[in-house]
C-alpha cells in the first residue's frame, strides 16, 4: 500500500485541531489577557501569530476558538443527525399520513435558505455557545431526515423486511435491526460534510455578533474583530481564516474518501466490520 | 498429454455437413484480471458454426456463456480482461481487427441481442429512432423516407402490429416481449450473418417466451442467418438448435447434433442435467440433481474440472485434464471415462408418494381480494386502483402442495403474501383453525405467524446483510420468544443441518454463500419456528437446472418429514408437474382452472391452461404440442376486461363470453374450471 496522502494529509489537520480543542483548558494559554503596549502587534517570538486590537495573543485565542469550532460542528452534527435520521426513518416506515405530514414539515424547512433561518432563530435566541448549537440544528436535521426517508423508503421494499415480519418482528426491531444498519453509510458521509457545514455556520454567526459572546473566542468573531485592522495587521485575519480553511477541506477530503470507500464496500458486498 | 487415449484432433476436426464455416472459434481465452492475478474464465474454447447453423452454447450460471458472447463482439473492457486466440468470421481474424473495423462488424455482419431488453433500449428514444439509428449506421441508407420505410419493414417483421403507429412510443410504454421485438429488429437492420443471442428469452414469460423463440428461430431460416444461441435450458435447446456445446466452468465438455445428444448425452455432466431437468410428465419423481457445486471462475483445478461432483470420477480424472474424445460423427466428449455406463442412482424409486383422498384443511382462502391504491396528485388522491386478486378461493391441506401457476403480474406472489398477512387483503376471508387471519391484527396476529412462513424467490435479497447466518436463522426464535441463548444457537445448528448446510456455517455472512445454498439458509429461517405452512415464492427461479433439483428434493424431503402444507408459487410448469399435489391457474387476478395436478396438466379445460402448457418447451419430440398463440398483451390489473377477463386473447372464446364473467364449475373430482366453453 502505498501512503494515501489524500487521506492522511486531512487526517493529519483534523487530528491537530481535535487535539487543539482537546487539549485547549490544560494548555497556558492567555486568550483573554489583554496587553495594551502590544495592541496589533505582528508575529514574533513571544506571540507567534501575533496580537490583535486588545493586544490578547492571536495563537492562544485560535486554540480556544478551535474548541469552539468544534464543539458546534460536533454538538450540531449529533443533535440534527440523531434527530432527522429518526424522524425520516420513522417517516419513511410508517408511511401514510404521518409521512405526508413530516414530509410537508421537511419541504417547509427547505424552502427557507438555512442559514437565514439560523441567523434569525439566533437572534431571537441570543448569542451563546448553546444557543448557536440549537440554532443550526433546527436547520440542520432536514437534510439527515430526508436521506433517511430516502434511504428507508427503498430498503423497506427488500424482501429481508417481509421476511423479519413474517417472523413476527415489531417495527421497532424491523428499524433497528434490519433497517438503519443499512441506511448507515450515506448518513455518515452525510454528518462528515455536516461537521465542515457547521463550522463555517458557526463562524458565519459569530461573524454577525450571534455566536459565542465576547471575550469568549471564535474563529468567526476573530475574523469579524479583525476586519477593520485588514490593512495594518492582516494576521488577526489570515490566522482563523486559515484554520478554517484548512478545517473545512480536510473534513471535506476525508468526507469524500469515506463516501468512495463505503460506496466500494457496498459494491463488493464486503464484510460488515 | 498424460493418459493419452486419443491424440488431441488435429483443428481439421471432422464436423459432419459443415463445410465452410462462417465462424472458428480457436482456443479462445478469457483471463479476468484480479488483484491477487489473471484467472481464466473461459479457457480454450474451440467451436465452429456454419451458414445458417444453430448452436446452442448450455451452461449453468457463472460457467462464462456471456463472457464468451462478448468476448466474441469484443465487447469485453481490456482493462479488466485479456482475451487470446482466434476468432475467426468467414476468414477475418475479429481479435485482431482494429477498433475501427470491428464496430462495423458489431451491429454488420455481426448482431447479438440480450438478456434484458429493459437495459437494451434507451429509454429517453422513442422506439422509431432507436431502429432508425441502427439502420443509418449500418446500410448507408440516409434519406429521411427511406430509413423509415425500413425501420416500418423491419418492426413488422418481427411481428410488432401496426408498426407504423408504434415508431413514436417510449420503450416504457411496451411490455417486456414487445421490447425484445424491438432489440431483435435493430440486430436485423445491419443484415447480420451471425446473430449472437445470449438468453434472449430469460427474462419473459413462458408463453411470450415461445412466441420470440418461434420469432428468432423464423427470422434465422428466412435470413439463412447463423445463430448463437446462448442458454441454460435443455427445453429451449430441442426446439431451436441444430448442435449444441456444452460449457462447465469456462471449458466445453461435450459438443454434439442436438438428436445425438438427447438420445445420450456422453459427458456425466450433460447426463445430469438432463436427469436433473423438472418434466411435464415426471410427476413427483424426485429429482436427481447433482450435488456440489461448480468450480467458482478462474479456480485452479487440476484435472477434470468437474470430477468433484462426478460419480464416475476415477483417480485418473484428478490427474489429467481429458482431451477431446470422438464418440461419433460430429458428436465428441471431454471425459475419460464417458464409454462407462452411469451407476445405479441411490434412491431410483424415491418417487413421492401422493396422499389421496380428502384430508383436513390447514387453511380455506374464501374469496380473497387484494386491491392497492394508485395514488396520484400532491395529496395523493386515489385515482385507481390495481386489483391485483380479485376474488381467489383456495384450499391448503397439511402436508400436501398447491401449485399457483400464472404469468408475471397476474397476481400470485400477492396471494402468497396475503395468506401469510404481509400484505392486508381488501376483502376475503383466510380461515385457520376456525379464525379468520384476515381479520386478525397487532399481538394476535403475531402469535399465528410462528404457524405461517415464507421463503422468497431471491434468496438473497431475502437476507439482511449485515448480519451473520446465525443470527438470519435464529431471527424467528428470538422475536417470537422460542428460544434464546444457547439453545437458540443448538437450534440454529440442527436447522442448518438439516438443510444441508454445516453448524459452522451459523457464523459466516450471507454473501459468502451460492444462490442455492443461500435458498437453503432462506428455507431453514422458515423452519424455524416450524410452521405449517410455508409459501414458498418462487424458490428456485433464480436458481440453475441442477441446483433447482436439490432445492425441490430439499423441500419435498422437509414436507414428508412434518406435513408441512407449501403453497408453491412458480411460472415453471415442469416444476409444478415435479412438486404439487394440486394447481391452480391464475389469470389477471382470478383463479381460472384448480384441481389435482394429472387433472389440471392431462385434461386442461381453460384455454388459457392450455395455452400455458403449449409454450412449455419439450425435450422429447413426441411430447411436443403446436404452441397456441395468445393475440394481444396481457391487460393491466388496474383495468381487467369485462365478462371473461381471458377474452380479449382467448382462441376460443364466443360472443358472450365479452359480457358474461364465467362462473367456476366442477368438472367433477377436484376440477374446477371458470370459461363459459366448459361444462
Ligand atoms: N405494493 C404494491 N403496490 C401497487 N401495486 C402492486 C404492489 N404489489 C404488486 N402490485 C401489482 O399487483 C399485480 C400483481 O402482482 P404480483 O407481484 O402478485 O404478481 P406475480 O404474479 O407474482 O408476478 P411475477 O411472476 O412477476 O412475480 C401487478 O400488476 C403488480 O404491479
Ligand atoms: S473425466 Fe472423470 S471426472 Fe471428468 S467427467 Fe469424465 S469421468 Fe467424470
Ligand atoms: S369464457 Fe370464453 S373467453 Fe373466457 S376462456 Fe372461456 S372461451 Fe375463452
Ligand atoms: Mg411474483
Amino acid at each position: 500500500m502505498t501512503p494515501r496522502w489524500s487521506v492522511l494529509l486531512p487526517a493529519l489537520v483534523v487530528g491537530l485541531w481535535a487535539l487543539a480543542a482537546l487539549a485547549a483548558p490544560w494548555l497556558p494559554l492567555a486568550p483573554d489577557r489583554i496587553d495594551l503596549p502590544r495592541i496589533l502587534a505582528p508575529p514574533s517570538p513571544a506571540a507567534w501569530l501575533g496580537c490583535d486590537d486588545l493586544g490578547r495573543p492571536v495563537l492562544d485565542r485560535l486554540l480556544v476558538g478551535a474548541r469552539t469550532a468544534l464543539l458546534v460542528g460536533f454538538g450540531v452534527v449529533a443533535v440534527s443527525a440523531l434527530v432527522g435520521t429518526l424522524i425520516g426513518a420513522v417517516a419513511g416506515y410508517v408511511g401514510g399520513w404521518v409521512d405526508l405530514v413530516l414530509v410537508r414539515v421537511i419541504d417547509v424547512f427547505l424552502a427557507f435558505p438555512g442559514i437565514l433561518l439560523a441567523i434569525a432563530l439566533a437572534g431571537i435566541l441570543g448569542p451563546g455557545l448553546g444557543n448557536v448549537v440549537i440554532a443550526l440544528s433546527v436547520v440542520g436535521w432536514v437534510g439527515y431526515a430526508r436521506l433517511a426517508r430516502a434511504q428507508i423508503l427503498s430498503l423497506k421494499q427488500r424482501d429481508h423486511v417481509l421476511a423479519a415480519r413474517a417472523l413476527g418482528a415489531g417495527p421497532v426491531r424491523i428499524l433497528a435491526r434490519h433497517l438503519l444498519p443499512l441506511a448507515l453509510a450515506p448518513l455518515i458521509v452525510e454528518a462528515t460534510f455536516g461537521v465542515a457545514g457547521a463550522v463555517i455556520a458557526e463562524a458565519g454567526l459569530s461573524f454577525l455578533g450571534l455566536g459565542v459572546q465576547p471575550p469568549a473566542a471564535s474563529w468567526g468573531s476573530m475574523i469579524r474583530d479583525g476586519v477593520g485592522y485588514m490593512l495594518v495587521a492582516p494576521h488577526l485575519v489570515l490566522g482563523p481564516g486559515l484554520a478554517i480553511l484548512l478545517v473545512v477541506l480536510a473534513i471535506n477530503l476525508l468526507g469524500d474518501a469515506l463516501r468512495d470507500r463505503l460506496d466500494v464496500r457496498g459494491a463488493r458486498g464486503a464484510e460488515p466490520g | 498429454m498424460a493418459i493419452g487415449v486419443i491424440p488431441e484432433p488435429s483443428p481439421g476436426w471432422p464436423l459432419s455437413g459443415i463445410s465452410e464455416p462462417l465462424l472458428e472459434v480457436c482456443d479462445l481465452t478469457v483471463r479476468v484480471v484480479r488483484p491477487e492475478g489473471t484467472a481464466a474464465v473461459v479457457a480454450g474454447l474451440d467451436f465452429r458454426i456454419a451458414r445458417g447453423e444453430t448452436l446452442a452454447l448450455l451452461g449453468e450460471s457463472g460457467c462464462g456463456k456471456s463472457m464468451t458472447a462478448l468476448a466474441l463482439m469484443r465487447l469485453l473492457p481490456p482493462a479488466v480482461v485479456a482475451v487470446t486466440g482466434q476468432v475467426r468470421l468467414a476468414g477475418a481474424d475479429l481479435l485482431r481487427l482494429p477498433e475501427r473495423a470491428m464496430r462495423r462488424v458489431r451491429g454488420g455482419q455481426v448482431a447479438m441481442i440480450f438478456q434484458e431488453p429493459q437495459t437494451a433500449l434507451n429509454p429517453v428514444l422513442t422506439v422509431g429512432a432507436q431502429v432508425a439509428e441502427a439502420v443509418r449506421r449500418h446500410t448507408g441508407r440516409h434519406g429521411a423516407r427511406a430509413v423509415r420505410e425500413r425501420v416500418v419493414e423491419l418492426l413488422g417483421e418481427v411481428g410488432i402490429p401496426a408498426p407504423r403507429e408504434r415508431l413514436g412510443d417510449y420503450p416504457h410504454q411496451l411490455s417486456g416481449g414487445m421490447k425484445q421485438r424491438v432489440v431483435i429488429a435493430m440486430a436485423l437492420a445491419g443484415r447480420p450473418q451471425l446473430l449472437i443471442a445470449d438468453e434472449p428469452t430469460t427474462a419473459l414469460d413462458v408463453t411470450i417466451q415461445a412466441e420470440i423463440l418461434a420469432l428468432i428461430v423464423g427470422l434465422q431460416r428466412r435470413h439463412a442467418m447463423a445463430l448463437l444461441l446462448i442458454t441454460h435450458d435443455l427445453g429451449i435447446v430441442a426446439e431451436t438448435a441444430d448442435r449444441l456445446a456444452v460449457m462447465y466452468a469456462g471449458r466445453l465438455v461435450e459438443e454434439a447434433p442436438c438428436a445425438a445428444f438427447f438420445a445420450g448425452p456422453a459427458h456425466p455432466y450433460g447426463r445430469r442435467l438432463l436427469a436433473s431437468r423438472p418434466s411435464l410428465d415426471r410427476r413427483a419423481a424426485a429429482p436427481a440433481g447433482i450435488p456440489g457445486r461448480v468450480p467458482p471462475p478462474g479456480a485452479s483445478v487440476v484435472g477434470c474440472r468437474f470430477a468433484e461432483r462426478c460419480d464416475l470420477a476415477a483417480p485418473a480424472c484428478r490427474s489429467a485434464e481429458p482431451a477431446w474424445h470422438p464418440v461419433a460423427a460430429g458428436h465428441r466428449v471431454r471425459c475419460h471415462r464417458w464409454a462407462e455406463a452411469d451407476p445405479p442412482p441411490a434412491d431410483a424409486a424415491a418417487r413421492r408418494p401422493r396422499p389421496a383422498g380428502e384430508t383436513e384443511v390447514l387453511l380455506r382462502v374464501d374469496g380473497l381480494v387484494v386491491h392497492f391504491p394508485i395514488r396520484r396528485g400532491l395529496l395523493g388522491r386515489e385515482a385507481g386502483r390495481v386489483r391485483a386478486v380479485d376474488g381467489v378461493s383456495l384450499t391448503l391441506h397439511p402436508g400436501r402442495t398447491l401449485a399457483l401457476v400464472g404469468e408475471s403480474g397476474c397476481g400470485k406472489t400477492t396471494v402468497g403474501r396475503a395468506l401469510v398477512r404481509l400484505v392486508a387483503p381488501t376483502a376475503g376471508a383466510l380461515w385457520y383453525r376456525g379464525r379468520d387471519l384476515a381479520r386478525l391484527g397487532g399481538r394476535e396476529l403475531r402469535a399465528l405467524r410462528k404457524d405461517l412462513q415464507i421463503v422468497f424467490q431471491d434468496p438473497y435479497g431475502a437476507m439482511n446483510p449485515r448480519l451473520r447466518v446465525g443470527d438470519i436463522v435464529g431471527e424467528g426464535l428470538r422475536t417470537m420468544g422460542l428460544a434464546s441463548g444457547r439453545a437458540a444457537r443448538c437450534r440454529v445448528a440442527e436447522l442448518l443441518e438439516q438443510v444441508g448446510l454445516a453448524a459452522e456455517d451459523a457464523r459466516r455472512w450471507p454473501h459468502a454463500f451460492s444462490g442455492g445454498q443461500r435458498q437453503r439458509i432462506g428455507i431453514a429461517r422458515a423452519l424455524a419456528p416450524e410452521p405449517r405452512l410455508i409459501v414458498c415464492d418462487e424458490p428456485t427461479s433464480a436458481l440453475d437446472v441442477s441446483v433447482q433439483a436439490q432445492i425441490l428434493g430439499l423441500l419435498a424431503r422437509l414436507q414428508r418429514e412434518r406435513a408441512i402444507a407449501y403453497l408453491f408459487i412458480s411460472h415453471d410448469l415442469s416444476v409444478v408437474a415435479q412438486m404439487a399435489d394440486e394447481v391452480a391457474v391464475m389469470y389477471l387476478g382470478r383463479i381460472v382452472e384448480r384441481g389435482t395436478v394429472d387433472e389440471v396438466l392431462d385434461r386442461p379445460r381453460h384455454p388459457y391452461t392450455r395455452a400455458l402448457l403449449s409454450a412449455v418447451p419439450v425435450v422429447e419430440v413426441a411430447a411436443r404440442r403446436p404452441a397456441i398463440r395468445l393475440a394481444g398483451e396481457r391487460p393491466s390489473p388496474a383495468r381487467p376486461p369485462a365478462g371473461c377477463r381471458f377474452h380479449p386473447r382467448c382462441p376460443e372464446a364466443l360472443a358472450v363470453c365479452g359480457r358474461t364473467d364465467p362462473p367456476e364449475v366442477c368438472l367433477g373430482g377436484r376440477h374446477w374450471v371458470s370459461c363459459l366453453r366448459a361444462g
